[in-house]
């Protein structure tokens, strides 16, 4: 046996990092070298390294110090880039999955998904198993197995339920329109029968006159639907649901996802009708158990919500069993009282089981949870695991395996995605790929000197309360919400005012909204906030609100390797009228 | 006695509207009526800019200026530190709009609902 040798991978990045000192940052996102360093010590002194926690017993470090992402630098081109450089800093200093650092989402890409800390498992390498989808020569999906192609495409997502969701969903509304150049892929079909449930894809995906088009030559659209919005007006069957303040339906709560990740209890809770449903509407658990059983699939969905798939638990385990009849038709009311005994005997670990009479007088039932489960270094640690920054051989070996699988298959097209794929990113001119789309395009570059970007807000989150007449409202009190934000000098130098309706147009269309003045945004930028578009909605369609969807492209060189496209649009801006007192 | 005061900490309201919307619910208050509003305020120019976001709601003061405009007493201050209104003794004559410092009073004079004319 030789000996190698090798260099640490903090080395390595030590190396690697060196060229991109702040004076070179500077040049580029016009935030002075001194303020970079400035923050950088503040970030430093903030994470108090060496300082300790107890928790139930546990040492555990204490370092009160992230960064958090806004929205348009997390998804997209760039995105790899910031997520990486975002936990690269937590990591440096001992703060990820660490009381006061920056902690993970609970939506698990490994299973199982309700508990994220039974997901970690060690894999070859002495870091965290993960199940990526399969880039060897063998077992490489050279035939895409959904319309998204998570499979044959998209390696870091996997395959579970979560797989296209993380990125690669615009990849099937794309390739319905048209294939790539030198694309050897199957021509993607029609869904035979598409299913709508709480969803508006019609307004909340890029270039939505195109989507329309595609949704409306569906051959068959079945929409749960307790109000017409701008998808579902397209449906060949409506199945009118009741709404959450009408229906019975059992829900986690605690331990779940976003903030319950960090609540001390964890449990379920009974949604109840508050009051009588209104109009010719139904139980969402009285439609399901009629499609199942006039479709002749009862069997198959009696046996998935005996698996567990309507509430926390399955309805059999070790020492319970409430499982229902399989071949039986069972009233909603029978459904949920079945979870409700699964779920209180599980969460109870036996000790008591509690029927559905219970819960509609109490409402929930919850059992104490550890604030070790927050956390997810100490289950690492008892793995013998380590967190793979700053070095990542395993997606630069993914990267040049799926490079390998595609050029055998002769297929070039997706090379510059495959850029994503190092162990150590590389700086790359990311707005630049705009400029570059545009004059791919036939536009010039010129004539679209200003940036749009989209935000969530948090009073709409992505466009779902816009129908509620209060959350209107009360948005009005945060800036942006009345139409499209701009900084004061620019909106200056094209002569416009507070109010002012103006037109923001991109090489694809116009939007139209009021002119809201602000300070707090660059002089080259624009956001509007939130996800509009709405013309069928109730409500909604009145608000005469601006949105980035209509503008902006969906197109293969604006997606990255994960997928995703970007909230963001190259625009040229005019005043169209002045403000209405 | 227990005396109340009401205390926000600034440093860490986010400007979420959750205390607007859940106290318009839990009152039913008209369209255009917030009991507790949160204003977005901006400071500085660009790109030296800082953002605040300011709650904003009936403070239970010391010496309510609403208390002392009110000409019928509907508005008193409470031996436990509220300031409370009494819609009986009220004669809508909106001085206590006036007045307050914190723009938390206001005054209906017609209905107006959520969607409409009628209530649904």
């Amino acid at each position: 046996m030789g000996s190698v040798e090798g260099v640490t991978a903090f080395t390595r990045l030590v190396e690697h990092i060196e060229k991109y000192s702040p004076e070179w940052a500077e040049g580029i996102c016009d935030v002075p070298a001194a303020n970079i360093r400035r923050i950088a010590h503040e970030y430093l002194e903030a994470a108090s390294v060496g300082a300790t926690t107890v928790i139930d017993g546990v040492t555990l470090p204490l370092r009160p110090v992230a960064v958090i992402l806004g929205k348009s630098v997390n998804n997209g081109w760039g995105a790899f880039e910031c997520c990486w450089a975002r936990t690269m800093l937590a990591v440096l200093v001992g703060a990820l999955e660490n009381p006061g650092g920056t902690l993970g989402t609970t939506v698990r890409l490994n299973r199982p998904h309700d508990n994220r800390h039974k997901s970690v498992l060690p894999g070859e390498d002495g870091f965290m198993a993960q199940k990526f989808n399969a880039t060897d020569k063998a077992n490489w999906a050279v035939k895409p197995t959904g319309r998204n192609m998570h499979k044959t495409l998209v390696p870091i997502v996997g395959n579970t339920a979560w797989s296209q969701a993380l990125g690669p969903t615009q990849l099937a509304w794309m390739f319905q329109r048209e294939q790539p150049a030198g694309s050897n892929m199957p021509q993607p079909t029609l869904p035979d029968v598409w299913f709508i449930y709480r969803t508006n894809p019609a307004i909340s995906f890029w270039e939505t006159q195109t989507l329309v088009k595609t949704i409306a030559t569906f051959p068959f659209t079945v929409a749960f639907a307790y109000t017409v919005d701008e998808t579902n007006y397209m449906a060949d069957l409506l199945l009118p649901e009741a709404t959450d303040l009408e229906s019975v339906q059992m829900i986690r709560v605690g331990g779940t996802k976003f903030m319950e990740q960090f609540w001390d209890h964890k449990g379920v809770a009974l949604r109840q009708p508050a009051v009588a449903a209104q109009g010719d509407t139904r139980d969402f658990t009285w439609i399901t158990n009629e499609l199942a059983r006039r479709t002749g699939l009862l069997e198959q969905y009696n046996e998935a919500i005996n698996r567990g798939a309507a509430g926390v638990s399955p309805l059999k385990g070790a020492n319970y069993d409430f499982s229902l009849d399989p071949k039986g038709e069972h009233a909603p009311e029978v459904v949920w009282d079945a979870v409700c005994r699964a779920a209180t005997t599980v969460l109870s670990e036996g000790r008591e089981t509690l029927d559905l009479s219970w819960f509609k007088e109490h409402g929930f039932y919850t059992v104490p949870m550890s604030r070790l489960e927050w956390y997810l270094s100490p289950t690492m640690e008892k793995q013998g695991l380590r967190y793979e920054l700053p070095y990542q051989e395993r997606l630069l070996r993914v990267g040049r395996e799926l490079r390998n699988r595609l050029h055998e298959n002769k297929m070039a097209w997706w090379d510059e995605q495959l850029s994503e794929y190092a162990a150590l990113p590389e700086w790359h001119d990311v707005p630049g790929r705009w400029d570059a789309a545009l004059v791919n395009a036939g536009a010039k570059v010129e004539d679209f000197p200003l940036w749009l970007l989209a935000s969530k807000s948090m009073q709409y989150h992505a466009g779902g309360n816009v129908g509620i007449e209060l959350m209107r409202e009360v948005s009005q009190n945060i800036r942006g919400h009345a139409g499209v934000i701009m900084n004061a000098k620019t909106a200056a130098r094209y002569g416009i005012a507070d109010g002012d309706r103006i037109e923001v147009r991109s090489h694809i269309g116009a939007t139209y909204g009021a002119a809201v003045l602000a300070q707090g945004i660059r002089p080259d930028t624009l956001v509007i906030l939130g996800q509009f578009d709405h013309w069928a909605q109730p409500y909604a369609k009145d608000l005469d609100m601006p949105s980035l969807n209509t503008i902006a492209p969906m197109s293969l060189e604006l997606t990255d390797a994960t997928g995703s496209g970007a909230d963001i649009v190259k625009v040229q801006v005019r005043k169209i009228a002045e403000a209405t007192a | 006695m227990t005396r109340y005061v009401t205390t926000i900490d600034l440093r860490r309201c986010v400007g979420c509207q959750t205390c607007t919307a859940a106290c318009k619910h839990a009152n039913a208050t008209p369209p255009g009526i917030q009991w507790r509003r949160v204003l977005d305020l901006e400071t500085g120019e660009f790109p030296d800019v800082r953002r605040t976001f300011l709650p904003m709601a009936c403070m239970h003061c010391g010496n309510p200026p609403c208390e002392e405009v009110c000409p019928t007493k509907a508005t008193t201050k409470r031996a436990d530190g509220l300031v409370a209104i009494d819609y009986d003794l009220c004669i809508g004559c909106a001085n206590c709009v006036m007045a307050c410092p914190y723009d938390a009073r206001s005054i209906v004079h017609a209905s107006h609902y959520a969607y409409g004319d009628q209530p649904l």
